[in-house]
């Protein structure tokens, strides 16, 4: 059977029993090559989920949202990172969401199948093994999926399996070094990589876009919006942009699991993940912490150890 | 023209209203004399006040037009820039711009007996009206003017000086009220729907006009209905989240009606046919 | 202002003088042109050797921003002598022209037009943008996937607000004046009249995007939405919806904003930036009420200012099909489908 077969077959059955409400995963989108989430709650909506290489939303998010339901999960190992995160932070507990465990090879990334396409947007489009096929008026492209993956995927790390309820497929990310985009950063020279900070954070609206499609991001009232006092200006002025940036990226040191959602949601471009990957290999390699993998951990910044060196005061 | 550029006023004086102090009352003056002989204003508008570098409210304009050469603003500390507000003295400078919105149908109401009804903080508004009609020289224009007014406990009344001088008039019927008394008070105890079923005004000839927490609004209205009134006899008037107070910024409508410009005053028969959504 | 009896007709305009003429005009006014491709495509002002957008359907930041920014200051202040002094924003009226806006985003401004230039409240801030502004349109000869002006009331070569419409042909444009300004406008630049084979190939261009249009169910939407308030199409519409601005900033016709203010008392500036129905926290009172609690109220708020409160103030939707909030909703909820979700309901 395919994982779209076998996917469909297990959410119908996990409402038909009612052992969940709600399943939320992915269905056909209404743009090319895109999906967009489903909350299915009967076995007839389930008929319409999807999990392929087009799935490009973190639907962990929606976790925070349906606070009262029991709920299953299609689960990427983007999904289980987070879960992982949500576990640790009792924003989920296992007994009310189930995961289902889809398998990944990566996500088709839009950014660089337009770029690919220079300019052309597609007005249709389809996978066919690892094929992207897409098409205009007068013009069809066949490009290998490889190619044009999301730079998140590379060095992709899964949980173990055992977070999942029901894995429907073995997730086989390319393989790569996940720090690559950071330390191609950190090569610039200091004023060159201020000026590309600087390039990225103009260009923001502050539609908060990022914020709200991550699934880390769910604090009820965000830093950003407190107006009693005011933390940071809400103008287009380039310092408060970028504070609220950097402040973000703080707020998700040692949380980030690195799915890229952000990015992704940016109708403008604006790419920062270089900064969550900093903070991210900084947890890793002077805390052995690593967001999302490890489920009995407790959360990194609620961490005090006896034996810290704490370098950094000294 | 700027809409958004306030007037400078002075604060003349400040008045507390509630023993917590919750609430104020702000005399205010503008600094040019030729904005205070042209502000003019009617019962029910709104104007947006600013204290600089902290940002602005809309608060009804609580003096009545007959009161001449200074305006009065009833604020309850709620927020940023109420809280400000609340922390300035007598002297002090704040920016006034409107008046905006609607006002109370007051000329539709010349030759009608009046019921107010008010709770809390809710008669600031009111009160615009309230001394209007009561003016010498507007009296004679209506019938019988009636008030009821209530709040949680005496200490939370607004306008203690006023009242008392509404109940020594002849020709006004003042019925003040608490959810809870204290040692010291010898008046009605009761919720303001309560009290309304015991005056039980007659709907004849009859509007009433009242402000106060929505739950209060709730059982006034039900009230109402009981006593005969029908909705166009209701008048009340609106709060909403509101930024420029002239129709620009998208945060104050209720389905297509801008608060701040076809209210904040509205009949009950207007808002029934208006989405719930305030 | 419309064509006058005495307008010109169409002239010529080859692509090797774009960048001469362009030049020029940015030597008489503010120049702004359209620039960039894909999601960094924008209005900028014009610098020599910028390169001129080419790419299908309008550009992902809108030309509103250059009448309502995403910030603007509307007064400054500051203390002298113990007394504060108002600084009234400057009304930036001069000569302006705006080069290479496709007609949906025309049409926006004419949309935004009755809202900050009411004739009670004129905000000249925006309107002394207006004022004096030339806007160069170019008539969509391929419209990007999403767009769908001609269901509401657009059309890819549509001329309402526009003062000249350029029309891409082969090897140059032919451009037309569509009101008295931009017949002036276009006769100082001094181009060839147009041959009739341009106006009827200019036709054929217009009709081809036309064709390249899908049709949404948006014809009667304001009838259908009376009284449809309390429908339960509300109750589950948003939920896929999660809760940013990219729609509405990114929506021409969108004109929320905010008013703050930064510095101390003793100098500082009041702001105002753009808001967004769509956050949370856009009608929360100070006693924590909020009339939007939900995702529901301010998804329904979206589509219901735009279909049927503003046309029932305007007579016309807030809408001029122009795709973005389509392309860029980060979860793909789209407006279309929505539209025709709506188009289903029954009392
Ligand atoms: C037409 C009208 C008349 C009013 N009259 C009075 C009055 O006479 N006395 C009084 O004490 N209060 C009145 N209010 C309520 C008052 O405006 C709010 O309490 C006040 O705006 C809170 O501002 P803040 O800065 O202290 O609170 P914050 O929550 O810090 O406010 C931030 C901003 O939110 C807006 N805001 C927050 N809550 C409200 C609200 N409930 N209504 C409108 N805008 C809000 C304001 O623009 C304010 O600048 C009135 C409101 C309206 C709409
Ligand atoms: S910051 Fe970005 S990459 Fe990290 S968890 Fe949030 S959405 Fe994912
Ligand atoms: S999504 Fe992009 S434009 Fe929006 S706030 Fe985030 S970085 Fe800025
Ligand atoms: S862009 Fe999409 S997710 Fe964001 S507010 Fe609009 S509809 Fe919701
Ligand atoms: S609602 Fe969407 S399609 Fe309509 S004008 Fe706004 S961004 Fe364009
Ligand atoms: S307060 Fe801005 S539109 Fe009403």
């Amino acid at each position: 059977m395919s994982v779209n077969a076998l996917l469909r077959e297990t959410a119908a059955r996990l409402l038909a029993e009612g052992t969940v409400r709600l399943v939320v995963g992915w269905e056909k989108g209404t743009l090319p090559l895109r999906t967009t989430p489903l909350l299915a709650r009967t076995a007839e909506q389930a008929d319409r989920l999807v999990a392929d290489a087009t799935c490009d939303q973190n639907l962990a998010v929606y976790l925070t949202r349906f606070k009262d339901e029991k709920v299953a999960l299609v689960a990427r190992p983007c999904e289980a990172r987070t879960l992982v995160e949500y576990c640790r932070e009792h924003r989920a507990s296992p007994d009310r969401v189930l995961a289902i465990g889809v398998p990944c090879t990566g996500m088709l990334s839009r950014r660089a199948l337009e770029r690919r396409l220079s300019g052309r947007l597609p007005a249709a489009g389809r996978l066919e093994g690892d094929l992207v096929i897409c098409s205009g008026e007068d013009w069809e492209e066949r490009l290998p999926l490889t190619d044009l993956l999301e730079p998140v995927c590379y060095g992709c790390r899964l949980p173990g399996a055992d977070r999942y309820w029901r894995v429907l497929g073995e997730s086989r990310p390319p393989a790569g070094d996940r720090y690559a985009e950071l330390d191609r950063f950190r090569q610039m020279a200091g004023e060159e990589r201020y000026a590309a900070f600087c390039r990225a954070v103009e260009r923001c609206i502050r539609c908060y876009a990022c914020r709200q499609a991550c699934p880390m991001c769910y604090c009820p009232e965000c830093f950003s919006d407190r107006s009693a006092p005011t933390w940071v200006g809400s103008s287009d002025d380039l310092s408060d942009t970028m504070v609220f940036h950097l402040t973000r990226t703080l707020h998700l040191a040692g949380r980030c699991v690195d799915c890229g959602a952000c990015v992704r949601a940016c109708p403008v471009g604006v790419d920062l993940r270089h900064l969550h990957l900093r903070l991210g290999r900084e947890a890793e390699e002077r805390f052995a912490y690593r967001p999302g993998l490890d489920a009995a951990d407790r959360p990194l910044v609620a961490t005090f150890r006896p034996d810290d060196p704490e370098e950094f005061i000294r | 023209m700027n809409p958004y550029l306030p007037h400078l006023a002075t604060i003349d004086e400040i008045i507390p209203e509630t023993a917590s102090q919750d609430v104020k009352t702000f005399r205010v003056v503008f600094a040019d004399a030729a904005v205070r002989a042209s502000f003019s204003y009617e019962p029910g508008q709104f104007a947006e006040l600013s204290l600089l570098g902290v940002g602005e409210a809309p608060i009804s304009i609580t003096s009545s037009p007959t009161q001449r050469g200074y305006l009065e603003f009833a604020v309850k500390r709620a927020g940023v820039v109420t809280t400000a507000l609340h922390w300035s003295r007598p002297g002090d400078h704040l920016g006034i711009r409107g008046p905006y919105g609607n006002h109370f149908p007051y000329r539709e109401m010349e030759g009608k007996n009046i019921v107010f009804i008010g709770g809390g903080i809710g008669l600031a508004p009111l009160r615009s009206l309230i001394n209007y009609v009561l003016d010498p020289s507007n009296r004679s224009r209506y019938a019988a003017v009636s008030i009821i007014y209530g709040a949680r406990s005496p200490g939370d009344l607004v306008f203690k000086w006023e009242l008392d001088a509404w109940q020594r008039r002849q020709d006004t019927e003042l019925h003040v009220t608490v959810d809870r008394g204290d040692e010291g008070w010898t008046g009605r105890v009761g919720f303001v729907p309560q009290v309304l079923m015991d005056v039980a005004p007659s709907p004849a000839n009859t509007v009433t006009v009242t402000c106060g927490p929505p739950i209060m609004i709730k059982y006034v209205l039900e009230n109402l209905e009981k006593l005969g009134f029908a909705p166009d006899q209701i008048v009340t008037t609106l709060e909403m989240r509101m930024k420029c107070g002239i129709g620009k910024c998208g945060r104050c409508n209720i389905g297509s009606r801008y608060v701040c410009q076809d209210g904040p005053v509205f009949t009950y028969e207007q808002l029934r046919q208006m989405p719930a959504e305030y | 202002m419309r064509r006058g009896e005495a307008a010109v007709a169409g002239v010529i305009l080859e692509h090797s003088e774009l960048n001469r003429i362009l030049a020029h005009v940015a030597g008489q006014a503010r120049l702004w042109v359209a620039t960039g491709e894909g999601e960094e495509a924008a209005f900028l002002p014009y610098r020599p050797g910028i390169p001129l957008r080419r790419g299908p359907g309008p550009t992902r930041r809108t030309a509103k921003e250059i009448f309502f920014p995403r910030t603007e200051a509307l007064f400054t202040f500051h203390e002298a002598d113990g007394k504060p002094r108002l600084e009234p924003a400057k009304v930036d009226d001069g000569p302006l022209v705006v080069f290479g806006l496709r007609p949906c985003d025309a049409r926006a401004l004419c949309l935004l037009d009755p809202v900050f230039e009411d004739p009670l409240w004129p905000d000249r801030l925006y309107g002394g943008r207006r004022a004096r502004a030339i806007l160069v349109g170019m008539a969509c000869s391929q419209p990007s996937r999403a767009c769908f002006c001609t269901s509401v009331g657009g059309d890819p070569a549509g001329e309402e607000g526009l003062d000249v419409i350029l029309v891409a042909l082969d090897d140059a444009y032919l451009a037309r004046a569509t009101t008295d300004r931009g017949a002036e406008w276009l006769e100082g630049l001094g181009f060839s009249p147009a041959p009739p084979e341009a106006e009827a190939a200019a036709a054929r261009v217009a009709e081809t995007a036309r064709r390249a249009l899908a049709a949404v169910p948006a014809d009667g939407l304001k009838e259908r939405l009376d009284g449809r308030f309390e429908h339960p199409v509300w109750d589950r519409l948003h939920e896929r919806c999660l809760g940013c601005a990219a729609c509405t900033y990114l929506c021409p016709t969108c004109h929320c904003f905010d008013i703050v203010d930064e510095g101390g008392p003793g100098e500082g500036v009041r702001l105002r930036n753009w808001d967004s129905c769509m956050f949370a926290l856009f009608t929360l009172h100070a006693s924590g009420h909020n009339p939007r609690m939900t995702g529901k109220e301010r998804m329904r708020q979206r589509i219901m200012h735009k279909f049927n409160y503003y046309p029932e103030r305007q007579g016309r939707p807030a809408c001029v099909g122009c795709g973005r909030c389509v392309e860029i909703c980060p979860v793909n909820l789209d407006l279309r489908q929505v539209i025709a979700e709506l188009e289903g309901v029954e009392a």
